[in-house]
């Protein structure tokens, strides 16, 4: 088996770990044990899981996630959303990736974006294009994570609405 | 604005709200006082609702037959519910004091000089008065006392009254004596409106070259009296 390998670790036991540590895998294997003699047996199967896999990890939605974000016309659109990042059963399995998704579970169009895409990832706060128009804005959040799991987030809606307080003026006198 | 037509009404500043492409203006009140911003409106039943005209937004009187100033304010609403009064604004509609200035005009003669003896005909005529709106007009002009109020003549007539008004042409009684008339003339505009003229004078004096004629027995080319006698002496004819 070549993807594992004996390692001696402090000369009292042996260990096995993966040629290659950085994959995100599960390894079944056995081993065959041999005596001086020789006696010989096979045990196994064992698994050694190593990052993040589906059976190493699993992620769930932050119980922080903001379902409904209201704002004004004429706000900044700078920061607006800030997804609370899924909650993880193994800290080192972050998410790598979070991208703007319709409520219809594809990728939001390039042609009509509402949420401006990050443009480098991890990133978890999402600047709008606009607040020009009352409208209310439905999507999800597709977060990629390591050994290329995924959650997609419940929908998230950010609603804008005029403001009682904007500033009226007159313009043009005409008497 | 003139009085008795539709058409006339307030034509309003156009408002905008600072999100006027996302929330815009979308309610306009008229109200008789400004009442503060959140603050409902008074209403004022003597004009309209705020109307489109066009492109325009417009406010009229609800009876336009009067002649009235409309003191009133504007209660505008954005989408959302943002607010703002503004005015005070002024609708002058028809003639009165406030809305119209009346002059006299500048071809105003004050002074017109005649002989005795003149036709009386037509003698005076008066370039009538301005006025800074066109839909006032003259109803009738009068020859008044030379007073501060312009009270009615009193005393001998000695401009003719007009036969129909309005007018602006008189003639006078007569031109027989040399005489001095001084006098004003009151203008009755629309609604009743007056305006009262500066002095005018016409000047009746005696010419220098009225012929001259005899009268009576023409005397001999010379008369003869005894001396002696204060009581004679030579007889002149009639001039």
């Amino acid at each position: 088996m070549k993807a594992i390998k004996s390692y001696n670790s402090n000369g009292s036991s042996n260990r096995i770990r993966p040629n290659d540590y950085q994959l995100h895998v599960s390894y079944t294997f056995y081993i065959k044990v041999t005596t001086i003699g020789p006696s010989t047996a096979t045990f196994g199967p064992w698994e050694l899981r190593v990052g993040c896999t589906s059976d190493t990890v699993s992620y769930t939605t932050n119980s922080g996630f903001d379902v409904d974000k209201p704002i004004y016309v004429g706000d900044s659109t700078s920061n607006v959303y800030t997804f609370a990042l899924p909650t993880a059963t193994r800290s080192y399995c972050s998410a790598i990736k979070n991208e703007i998704y319709t409520n219809s579970d594809v990728i939001w169009p390039v042609a009509s974006p509402k949420l401006i895409q990050c443009s480098s990832n991890p990133c978890n706060v999402f600047s709008l294009v606009d607040t020009i128009n009352p409208e209310v804005i439905t999507f999800k959040v597709f977060s990629t994570f390591y050994g290329d799991m995924t959650l997609l987030s419940p929908t998230a809606t950010i609603t804008i609405t005029c403001s009682a307080a904007y500033v009226i003026s007159a313009t043009t006198v005409v008497d | 604005m003139t009085h008795g037509s539709a058409l006339s009404n307030y034509v309003l500043p156009t408002y905008t709200s600072a999100q006027q492409t996302g929330c815009p203006v979308s309610s306009w009140e008229v109200s008789s006082s400004n009442n503060g911003q959140n603050n409902a409106i008074t209403a004022m039943a003597s004009l309209s609702a705020v109307t489109d005209s066009g492109a325009n937004k417009v406010v009229f009187p609800t009876n336009n037959a009067l002649h009235q100033l409309y003191t009133f304010f504007t209660k505008i609403t954005a989408d959302g519910g943002s607010n703002a009064y503004f005015g005070a604004y002024n609708l002058y509609v028809g003639c009165f004091t406030g809305s119209v200035e009346y002059a006299d005009n500048a071809a105003f003669d004050v002074d017109l000089p005649l002989w005795v003896g003149d036709p009386t005909a037509n003698v005076y005529t008066m370039p009538l008065p301005t006025s800074t709106r066109s839909w006032c007009s003259i109803q009738s002009n009068a020859i008044v006392n030379n007073d501060a109020t312009g009270t009615t003549w009193t005393g001998a007539a000695k401009l003719v009254a007009c036969a129909s008004q309005p007018c602006n042409v008189w003639s006078l009684v007569d031109t027989i004596n040399v005489e001095t008339i001084y006098f004003k003339i009151k203008t009755t505009w629309t609604n009743s409106m007056t305006h009262l003229s500066q002095v005018a004078t016409i000047t009746i004096t005696c010419n220098n070259n009225y012929a001259l004629s005899t009268s009576g027995v023409v005397p001999n080319a010379y008369q003869v009296y005894t001396h002696g006698d204060a009581s004679v002496g030579y007889d002149l004819p009639t001039y």
